[in-house]
């Protein structure tokens, strides 16, 4: 299994790409330019989720399958922007001000901001969200003539890098996800009529599938995300690790996967040989949730990449988990 | 209408006699409202002319923070559990009302009994009571059941700089609007929803957002006005008299910037003052609406008001007046026509 120097410049070109909740627009048509050429149809709804269609190919079975993945990343929102031209945020999503103090984010528009603890006592100042601020090195006239205000956001800055075995970089939570979907896109060839979703506003409550899904009204549906890789030092209980194969969800906060779902893409994984591990996670949610409860519920099953340090600048995947995911879920969606 | 909505008890759950006052009013205006069974009350308004395409719900919410009675005690006396965001330290010894008539005072252990430890903390719900000046359980029994709900019973007041004071501003003031709004014509249709359940977990809505379906949605909600001592700026989240309140995002949504950029532009052509909303904490009925069905446009428009979920809210005429027009051009301006006047305002 290879993948040639072009995949990871996807992926490079999908992590860097802009794109916190409720501002998804960069990263969505980036997407959507890269998925037009294998796409039958291509379009945004009410809340901006995209929709990629891909009829059947021959012999059609008529049923409707949704793929998930969601584009958007965490980030911060600009409240107020002081006489100094510091700006105070509210997160989006999980960003953990505490554990990302003296990282550079970025704004839209390209402008760089360091976030910063202002002054406190030691001992006694917790370290809380109100605390830090983002000092773009301007004043307060510069930064709003940079078009910066409250209402902006702003995302961790790092770009991606690579080894031969692994990418590191900011939002391959889940930008890892879109480009499975993109890939499978280029190379699938199912009998069921596609709908692949790249949802928004994941990361502040699985917002935008629970929209998109009720829409598309699909029989079934895969959710692909990244999720928590556990393998490291001194942890006496892995439970996922990198380089282990794709995971397959059992559950999450929002969903408990139905056994003959989980069992059924088991099944397709060891029929290939491509190596797996259950997903359980006791903490956050996904997609799944909203999708599998919608109108009458929908049969759904769920494929992630185990990915370490999720939600820093450094969320870091093994290529091998990756390229496996895309093979699982092109066999998924071939099967039947 | 304010003042008359503001004396009404309507704790979250037990919303009757404000649906009643609502829909009455709503019948005057000679449109037909609806309740469904969650306790939602909806009127639709089409134009008399030619009608845009276009449908904008408008939503505030009915119901208010307030008081549960969990214990009769054998003294007499009620305890209880609170309904929504209710701050225990503004309630000992505080007038409350249940029924509508029925008074109470909320009663703590007099200071000189408190223990040291206790007088250095604040303290909890659990510590107080309702004393309705019942004899025995026997006698508290005849007047309330468990599960009655007490409502503040504070008065309307008027003061300083246009200023108004009372309780349940929020939301009754986004109601006072609301029925305003649903007087007046617009280009395309609005459907005006009162919704229930909105402090306790945006109940009524989720509902509602059922068959929910609309171009454009507008929650009309009072937020909280933190410019009072010891805050910092970037802490205030909006000023009282400084206009209407447009929502960037809150716990419950995060809001298109389209639409943000259209009250934007609204409030500077019109020359209405307007703050964004500089804070992400608290939710309204707008995160139900936002992902109903296949998904809305939700924004939230919002009146500052100081000391929410008090008896003692305060709020600013002038923002009230800049809002009416701020969200009355918002519906003109998102349903397509161009040049309105705003200056001109139909007799209500």
């Amino acid at each position: 299994m290879s993948a040639s120097e072009e995949n990871w410049r996807l992926l490079r070109e999908l992590t860097a790409a802009f794109g916190p909740s409720g501002r998804e627009d960069e990263i969505r048509r980036l997407i959507a330019a890269t998925a037009a050429l294998y796409a039958d149809e291509t379009r945004e709804d009410t809340l901006g989720n995209l929709i990629v269609s891909r009829r059947a190919a021959a012999a059609p079975t008529g049923r409707r399958v949704m793929v998930c993945a969601h584009m958007d990343e965490i980030g911060i929102m600009v409240t107020h922007v002081d006489d100094n031209g510091f700006m105070r945020f509210a997160p989006v999503g999980g960003f953990h001000a505490e554990r990302l103090e003296g990282q550079r984010l970025r704004f839209q528009s390209g402008l760089a901001a360091a976030l910063a603890l202002q002054y406190t006592e030691p001992g006694r100042d917790k370290k809380e969200t109100r605390r830090f601020y983002l000092d773009a090195g301007l004043g307060a006239a510069a930064v709003a003539a940079c078009g910066v205000g409250p209402g902006d956001m702003a995302v961790l800055g790092t770009e991606m890098t690579e080894t031969a075995d692994t990418v590191s970089g900011k939002a391959l939570d889940n930008r890892v996800g879109c480009f499975i979907l993109l890939e499978t896109l280029r190379r699938v060839r199912s009998r069921h009529d596609l709908y692949f979703v790249f949802s928004v506003q994941e990361e502040v409550g699985l917002r935008g599938a629970k929209a998109a899904v009720f829409g598309l009204e699909p029989d079934m549906a895969y959710i692909v995300d990244a999720t928590v890789a556990d393998d490291i030092p001194r942890n006496p209980v892995v439970t996922l690790r990198l380089g282990g194969g794709p995971a397959i969800k059992v559950m999450d906060r929002s969903v408990i996967i139905a056994p003959e779902r989980r069992e059924a893409v088991a099944a397709l994984a060891r029929d290939a040989g491509i190596p797996f591990q259950w997903e359980i996670i006791d903490k956050g949610g996904t997609d799944a949730g909203p999708v599998h409860l919608s109108r009458g519920g929908v049969a759904t099953a769920g494929l992630a990449v185990p990915t370490r340090y999720i939600h820093s600048p450094a969320e870091t995947a093994a290529k091998t988990d990756i390229l496996m995911a895309r093979d699982l879920l092109i066999r998924c969606l071939e099967a039947e | 209408m304010l003042e008359i909505l503001s004396r009404l008890d309507g704790v979250a759950g037990q919303e009757k006699m404000v649906g009643e006052v609502v829909a009455a009013r709503l019948r005057e205006i000679g449109l037909r409202p609806e309740t469904d069974r969650i306790g939602n009350i909806t009127a639709r308004r089409d134009p008399a002319g030619a009608a845009r395409p276009f449908h904008a719900l408008l939503c505030a919410h009915m119901d208010e923070v307030g008081l549960l009675i969990t214990e009769i005690t054998a003294e007499g006396y009620l305890k209880f559990s609170p309904v929504g965001g209710v701050d225990p330290a503004v309630l000992p010894a505080k007038r409350v009302r249940l029924h509508g008539d029925l008074p109470g005072v909320v009663g703590i252990k007099a200071i000189h009994l408190q223990k040291a430890e206790e007088r250095k903390k604040l303290p909890e719900t659990g510590a107080f009571y309702i004393d309705i000046g019942a004899v025995s359980r026997e006698d508290a029994e005849k007047q309330v059941k468990l599960g009655d709900m007490a409502c503040f019973e504070s008065g309307w007041q008027e003061f300083g700089q246009d200023l108004v004071m009372g309780k349940a501003l929020d939301d009754r003031a986004g109601c006072a609007l609301l029925l305003e709004l649903l007087a007046a014509e617009h280009p395309c249709s609005v459907t005006g929803a009162f919704t229930a359940q909105e402090e306790i977990g945006l109940r009524g809505a989720q509902a509602l957002a059922h068959r929910a379906q609309a171009d454009l949605v507008v929650v009309l909600e009072a937020t909280a006005a933190l410019d009072v001592l010891e805050t910092e700026p970037e802490e205030t989240v909006t000023r009282l008299g400084q206009g209407p309140v447009c929502s960037l995002m809150d716990a419950g949504t995060i809001y298109p910037p389209e639409l943000i950029k259209a009250v934007t532009d609204c409030a500077r052509e019109a020359g209405i003052p307007l703050q964004y909303r500089r804070g992400a904490a608290g939710v309204s009925d707008a995160g139900a609406l936002q992902t109903a069905g296949a998904g809305l446009k939700v924004i939230t428009l919002s009146l500052p008001c100081r000391y929410i979920h008090t008896m003692h809210s305060v709020a600013s005429r002038a923002d009230y007046a800049n809002w009416k027009k701020l969200v009355k051009n918002l519906i003109d301006r998102q349903s397509g026509l161009t040049g309105f006047e705003t200056g001109k305002e139909p007799e209500r």
